[in-house]
């Protein structure tokens, strides 16, 4: 519905602002106007993510940091230079980066929350959990409303194995947000922490709600694993891998579904097969994790 | 159903709705929900300072709006599905709104429900220009003239150049599109011009103070949590929107997952996503060089076509692409190479339909349709190989869904057609990769070799002898692949002995008619085998004039002198200068043989219409 307020009403935008051909006509009409008119933070701003897009990472970076000497309270070109230096490996100048950010004032608490919890981030690249811990806790008592960054929590959580609190953070995060992604990382996490019977007849529930079932199929045989019906889990885990190999392409598998493979050999005690298919995943594009099961993989004895 | 509007200065907000336009018999009290009042310490005009209590500093902020600016929102409950409303928006008892029937809204049929669904497609429109205007009204004449209304439109953003400010996105977006956005619900994505001051991760921003989109699985679907992604239900379709702007597409990151999981679920007859960023393109961008059109490929598309997504729609380029029907694409640059299932045109009455198996299955192939074309100056860098359509004029998509029929026509500026397409899901088919297929014409093709070429085999039986019985045609419209499987009706296709030809010398089947009418000839012929088991080497001697596609029980077995694609599609066809029989060895034809009847298919192309002859004459040999 059309509102009824007074617009500010004036169209300041030339038609060459909408004739860009991808980002590099992007770049260039961001620089001829910068030329022209000079420098602001928010052209630099733009044309840094832009330069991002491409991968030019260290045009982005001096964009941005010429952005902050004009605007140095923008949390967004922190946030960005941060990303972008990220990105390109520099942990530690991010690290720096997030902290002038944090000491700006601000009317947006999602604005710091962002900081933070990106530093979180690169903190768990680091192996630092407990920081990133605690940059999570504090960015989640800014912004409640991002169900990203619960799982991010859960997952440094997971690293420390604090499964407890693990727990009370989800249920958190479901009652602050409602994601169906929450809920099923509950249910992994309960499985993590050896709750068989708690998780079981929540993974009955979604077996019987979804089309697609190897996911829970593979989640109902750890639940059945720990209970010690190794045989029924054997099952389950046949079953999965049956279907997973109807939805798998073969010339191209996504990496889900690779990861789910992945995972019924582990469980089978199958370890060549379930590394090849983890390195897989790895080589197409799986988070970071993977490497961790990897690694837990390739300590595990031959059976 | 969210009732949005915005005020100037605070009102007693109140919605009066029925179903009939003269008898709005319920009242629901709306709150402020969002307002600016400018931060801590900005100066404002001396009329807005009274405003600025405790209690309005507390509420969320409007984003760059005008100080002043209040919006609210309204959330009518227990509304009857598929059903016709009218509202008003009263200030305490003042009606503010028009009476003039345009202000309702048409609640969602019951998921699942088997009822034709017409949806509007857009992208890259939010110029304020002329273009988005024409764009606008072409669809909306459309619509009028074919007595057959939108049910709701996808924007898949760019909505608001150039920074998806407050300001842009009310000339840009709110008033361009009033008159159908007050009675059609606008389901959007976030695009990167929207990008530069909301965010995705915090959903703050003007995007999000401009829309209310389901995070808790209002509208069906897996709950998103997050305004950034979502879905939702419409009949027997199902919905899914990414945010490909600033959201991590990793696998196992959270919104990879969701799309996971909302795949799982869905039961839909239809599975349709939407988002901005294309994953192929080469219109204004480059889905080779940009990392965000990338990853959509490479990280989010094999979710998607294990998920059994029938079709994808995007902007961002600033033009109009449409693919063939293809399934695993992921690589870098882009190839058609074995990744499209079918190159015809899509076109019912071309090519044909679209074919997939009834139900939602995963790689049958999926359309990628990019429509960045709504307003925005338009732009080619090249061809991406997979598309059918590539066509740069300002325009929108409208989407028919009609039982086991999805529809797509591209609705230019003035209103005209400038392409169609179906996607028919009936029965069962199986999919074939094909190996060379149609390339628009712009792509630089690969030599061609041939395969299997080689000598005769030394003791052979033959299967197909040279004067054997064919059904041929060469005036029966064919399309697709359907008539090279071992069943198929032939209807109207004539019988005749090999072999066939016209020119100087005499054909057991004369087909001179051909000329100047056609440039294919199909023929199918049936020949039995005890003992697969035991055959081991099939080959095809064949003289030809010009070039031939062979297929053994619907599958391409051998081709010669044709370059890419087949059927009226065929491309680049050689004139073949050698006279005389060849001998071809069919090793891959091994694998799909079968005990009892078999059918060999042969498409016999000529290289021009007018060329004074033509043959086809060929042999089946078999090696046990």
């Amino acid at each position: 519905m059309r509102a009824a307020l007074v617009t500010l009403g004036v169209i300041l935008c030339a038609v060459p602002l909408f004739a860009h051909e991808g980002p590099e006509g992007e770049i260039e009409e961001l620089t001829e106007r910068m030329k022209r008119n000079g420098e602001t933070a928010s052209l630099l701003t733009e044309r840094a993510i832009e330069y991002r897009v491409i991968g030019k990472l260290p045009e982005a970076t001096k964009d941005l940091e010429l952005a902050l000497a004009f605007a140095p309270d923008s949390i967004g070109a922190h946030r960005e230079l941060a990303r972008v230096l990220f990105l390109g490996g520099k942990a530690n100048e991010a690290i720096a980066i997030i902290v002038r950010g944090l000491a700006v004032k601000t009317n947006e608490p999602s604005d710091l929350a962002s900081l933070r919890m990106l530093r979180a981030e690169i903190y768990r690249s680091q192996n630092e959990n407990k920081k990133a811990l605690e940059d999570c806790d504090a960015g989640l008592r800014l912004h409640k409303q991002n169900p990203e960054w619960y799982l991010l929590r859960s997952d440094i959580q997971k690293r420390l194995k604090a499964h407890k609190e693990r727990l009370a953070g989800l249920d958190e995060g479901i009652r602050e947000t409602g994601a169906g992604v929450l809920e099923i990382e509950r249910i992994e996490t309960q499985l993590d922490a050896g709750q068989w019977n708690a998780a079981l007849p929540l993974i009955e529930a979604e077996l019987r709600d979804s089309r697609i079932k190897s996911s829970w199929l593979i989640r109902r045989a750890r639940a059945l694993i720990g209970l010690g019906k190794k045989a029924e889990a054997e099952t389950d885990l046949k079953n999965a891998f049956e279907e997973i190999a109807k939805r798998l392409n073969p010339k191209n598998p996504d990496v889900p579904l690779l990861l789910d493979k992945a995972l019924v050999h582990e469980l089978l005690g199958e370890k060549k097969d379930a590394l090849r298919a983890y390195e897989e995943a790895r080589d197409k594009g799986a988070t970071d994790s993977v490497n961790d099961r990897i690694k837990a993989l390739l300590e595990t004895p031959e059976k | 159903m969210n009732i949005v509007w915005r005020t100037e200065g605070p009102m007693d907000p109140v919605v009066r709705y029925g179903k009939e336009q003269g008898t709005l018999d319920k009242e629901v009290r709306g709150a402020v929900v969002r307002a600016s009042l400018g931060g801590n310490g900005t100066p404002v005009l001396p009329k807005w300072e009274p405003l600025r209590t405790p209690a309005n500093l507390a509420l969320p902020k409007l984003h760059s709006a005008p100080v002043g600016t209040f919006q609210y929102e309204v959330k009518l409950k227990d509304l009857e599905t598929e059903t016709t409303y009218f509202y008003a928006v009263y200030n305490g008892g003042k009606r503010l709104t028009e009476d003039d029937g345009s202000f309702r809204f048409t609640t969602h049929p019951k998921s699942g429900s088997d009822r034709p669904v017409r949806f509007w497609v857009i992208g890259d429109g939010g110029t304020g220009r002329s273009e988005q205007a024409a764009v606008h009204d072409a669809m909306r004449k459309t619509v009028e003239s074919e007595k057959h209304p939108l049910d709701f439109w996808l924007h898949v953003g760019d909505m608001a150049y150039t920074t998806g400010r407050d300001n842009e996105f009310q000339s840009r977006f709110f008033e361009m599109y009033d008159s159908t956005l007050r009675n059609k619900v606008c389901w959007p994505a976030m695009g990167n011009h929207e990008g530069f001051n909301a965010n995705g991760k915090t959903g703050v921003g003007p995007y999000y103070d401009a829309y209310v989109t389901p995070t808790r699985a209002e509208a069906g679907g897996v709950a998103s949590g997050t305004e950034a992604y979502y879905s939702f239900d419409y009949a027997n379709v199902h919905f899914i929107c990414l945010d490909s702007h600033d959201l991590s597409r990793k696998p196992g990151d959270p919104m990879a997952s969701w799309l996971k999981a909302d795949l799982e679920k869905a039961k839909a007859d239809w599975l349709i996503a939407f988002w901005h960023h294309p994953p192929y393109t080469k219109g204004s961008h480059d889905s080779d060089k940009e990392t965000d059109l990338t990853e959509m490929r490479k990280l989010i598309m094999p979710i998607c076509e294990a998920g059994g997504v029938d079709v994808v729609l995007t902007g961002h380029s600033h033009i109009y692409e449409r693919s063939m029907l293809m399934d695993g694409a992921y690589g870098t640059p882009t190839f058609a190479d074995n990744v499209i299932l079918d190159d015809g045109d899509g076109d019912p009455d071309g090519d044909g339909a679209y074919r997939k198996s009834k139900g939602i299955h995963a790689h049958e192939g999926t359309v990628q349709v990019v429509t960045g074309n709504a307003g925005a100056t338009l732009g080619r860098n090249g061809t991406m190989p997979v598309m059918r359509r590539i066509i740069l004029e300002h325009g929108g998509v409208l989407v028919d869904v009609k039982g086991d029929t999805l529809t797509g026509r591209m609705i230019n500026r003035d209103g005209a057609e400038s392409d169609l397409f179906s996607v028919v899901k009936r029965g069962k088919v199986t999919p074939t990769r094909l190996t060379l297929p149609w390339v628009p014409a712009e792509y630089k093709k690969p030599d061609i070799a041939l395969k299997g070429v080689g000598g005769p085999s030394v003791d052979r039986k033959v299967l197909i002898a040279p004067g054997a019985e064919w059904q041929f045609t060469f005036d029966q419209p064919v399309r697709g692949k359907e008539w090279t499987q071992p069943v198929f009706p032939a209807e109207g296709w004539k019988r005749g002995p090999a072999g066939f030809g016209y020119g100087k010398l005499p054909f057991r089947t004369d087909v001179r008619e051909m000329r100047r009418k056609a440039t294919v000839l199909y023929a199918r012929s049936e020949f039995r085998i005890e003992q697969v088991d035991r055959v081991t080497e099939l080959g095809l001697e064949i003289d030809f004039s010009d070039a031939f596609i062979a297929y053994i029980n619907g599958n391409e077995v051998i081709r010669s002198g044709v370059g890419r694609s087949s059927g009226r599609n065929a491309q680049n066809i050689k004139v073949r200068e050698q006279k005389g029989p060849q001998f071809f060895a069919l090793p891959d034809a091994l694998k799909i043989l079968k005990d009892g009847v078999n059918v060999l298919s042969i498409e016999a192309h000529n290289s021009s219409a007018e060329k004074v002859d033509f043959l086809l004459s060929p042999t089946l040999l078999l090696e046990d």
